[in-house]
């Protein structure tokens, strides 16, 4: 079953500043990307989604029930949330840290939960580094194993914040692909990140945010235009060179 | 890793050398009993040597044990919540809140009078401490504030008993709390089994009950809230668990620092870091340890007993400079 989400005037306040103002939008299976400058709101957008955050006004639906009014354990099994911070605290094996994200079914001991967490680390190519402990490994490793991890919950819904950002080119592409597969597979995906290409190459549509507000959302193509990332980023696209636009400031 | 392989190996390695203790705990005392005259207690042929097994040493053995390990338990599980090596009952403070706890009603002579004052006492301090210093590190229990807030609330305990010493209505009072503060399972009975049973009993249930959210918590409290566990109300779990454990320990035993930070230590070499694997094995090194070191104190020739909590002090403030040394290299400070 595909899930969707539906944000009603949603305003989250930290003090007397707004993080998110009177936001509606509607979030539909398929890979969303979330872009937007930093302190835009993406993190508190995903943090809301995954009831994390409860808004000071406005309502979150999943698939058209309250999202509020989800007990944590099917809101744990429904929605995977892979977190900004990529502390790993304590010297354990990739493996185990890949089998918390079976928690919310206490299964990571039976053969159900074991399977999940082997396709989980097979889909981000970590299989190999399952008996390292996460001391060892290098930053796009670790983040590649906490990706895992949220990805053995096997939720309908994963909610991602920057899920590439230490990666390298190779990996950043592995794992777009990655959430491109995930998403065509019918998962609902959420994800923050700065790339615009690969927003534009992968996502589905986007949501632009800037400073708590909508700013744009739709596909990549008709959404993100000159005018909009001028307006949002601050930047203008200079002529293409072998990488990509030069970004110049606006 | 682990060593030895098989957990079937390894539980009965356990119980082995926990029976070992145990048994070594029983053989030794200020009466010098033969293992004949010590089986012909065992088989109840021998009166006296009856009664120094069963009456005066089995509830030291006992108290030894259930400390120990409630001891180590809390220092796992407050270790695992706050994502830190270097936390502990004592090191929060909880340790010596309690003794105040304890220490007010021993000076007011209310322990006297009513005897389940002193541990309720002792508990209800050591909460408070445990609870200031969670509150105090917030929503980021960084090593260092930790260590710093756990050192306030551990200053304040110190020098609310050092008043109430001061303040003790005659030195002979003032003499057996300056004692009792040391730490000691010397001349205990079964009623100080049945004061501490019961709350470190719940303290460790209440402990244990908590190993899948201390996992959830080695990727962050923000993840750890997305795989469904309510942090705030666990935290407050966590803290009764704690404080149970750490002040039925210092209402029958006095101050005993340093098992709680040392027993997790030495139980992860065997069992690996991830928080809830480390409980059990905390609460037997734990119970291990205090029993060895009780046992050890015994075989020292001197003319006083030397205290337990003053053994455990000599060997574990060492080794906390050690992990000092050690974390300043992981380079996970501040």
């Amino acid at each position: 079953m595909a899930s969707t989400f539906d944000c009603r005037n949603v305003t989250v306040t930290r003090g007397a500043r707004h993080l998110l103002a009177d936001l509606s939008l509607t979030i539909a299976p398929g890979l969303t990307g979330l872009v937007g400058p930093n302190g835009a709101g993406k993190t508190t957008l995903l943090r809301v989604l995954a009831g994390l955050e409860d808004p000071a006004a406005g309502t979150v639906a999943f698939d058209g029930a309250p999202l509020a009014a989800m007990s944590m354990q099917t809101r744990a099994r429904k929605l995977a949330y892979l977190a900004q911070e990529a502390a790993i605290h304590w010297p354990m094996p990739a493996r185990e840290v890949v089998a918390l994200g079976r928690l919310p079914f206490a299964d990571s001991q039976s053969a159900a939960g074991r399977a999940a967490c082997e396709e989980a680390m097979r889909l981000t190519g970590t299989t190999h580094l399952a008996d390292q402990i996460a001391d060892s490994l290098s930053g796009g490793e670790r983040a590649r194993i906490l990706l895992a991890r949220a990805i053995a919950v096997g939720a309908p819904v994963l909610l991602a914040d920057e899920p590439t950002a230490a990666l390298d080119l190779k990996y950043r592409l592995e794992t777009f692909s990655l959430l491109r597969r995930l998403a065509d597979d019918g998962q609902t995906i959420v994800a923050a990140f700065h790339d615009l290409a690969f927003a534009e190459r992968f996502a589905d549509r986007v949501i632009v945010l800037s400073g708590g507000l909508l700013a744009g959302e739709g596909m990549p193509d008709s959404t993100l235009t000159d005018d909009l990332i001028s307006r949002v980023f601050e930047v203008s696209a200079g002529p293409a060179g072998r990488f990509g636009p030069r970004w110049e400031p606006a | 890793m682990p060593f030895p392989s098989s957990r079937s190996t390894r539980i009965t390695l356990t119980a082995l050398a926990l029976a070992l203790a145990a048994a070594l705990s029983l053989a030794v005392g200020p009466a010098h009993l033969s293992p004949a005259t010590l089986f012909r207690g065992v088989a109840g042929s021998d009166e006296t040597a009856r009664i120094i097994l069963f009456e005066l040493r089995l509830p030291r053995t006992l108290l030894a044990l259930v400390i120990g390990g409630g001891l180590g338990l809390a220092g796992a599980g407050l270790q695992g919540f706050l994502r830190n090596p270097l936390a502990a009952p004592d090191l929060v403070g909880a340790s010596n809140a309690a003794a105040f706890g304890a220490v007010v009603m021993l000076a007011t002579g209310a322990a006297n009078a009513l005897s389940w004052l002193l541990p309720v006492s002792a508990i209800l301090c050591s909460l408070l401490a445990v609870a200031g210093v969670l509150a105090a590190a917030g929503r980021d229990p960084r090593i260092l504030t930790v260590v710093l807030a756990g050192l306030a609330v551990s200053a304040l305990g110190a020098a609310l008993v050092a008043l109430t010493l001061n303040l003790a209505p005659n030195d002979f009072a003032a003499l057996e709390i300056a004692f009792w503060l040391l730490g000691s399972l010397a001349d205990r009975s079964f009623t100080h089994i049945a004061i501490a049973l019961p709350p470190i009993v719940l303290g460790a249930a209440l402990i244990l009950r908590r190993g899948a959210m201390l996992d959830a918590l080695a990727l962050g409290e923000e993840t750890a809230r997305s795989l469904g566990f309510n942090i705030a109300r666990e935290q407050v779990l966590l803290v009764i668990g704690v404080a149970l454990i750490s002040g039925a320990s210092v209402a029958v035993a006095g101050v005993i620092g340093f098992i709680g930070l040392v027993a997790p230590h030495l139980a992860r070499p065997f069992v690996g870091s991830r928080p809830a694997a480390v409980l059990v094995p905390s609460a037997v090194t734990g119970a291990l340890m205090l029993t060895c070191a009780d046992t050890a104190l015994r075989l020292i020739p001197s003319l006083d007993e030397i205290r337990l909590g003053v053994i455990t002090a000599l060997l574990g403030a060492p080794f906390f400079f050690l992990l000092v040394l050690r974390e300043r290299r992981s380079m996970r400070w501040g």
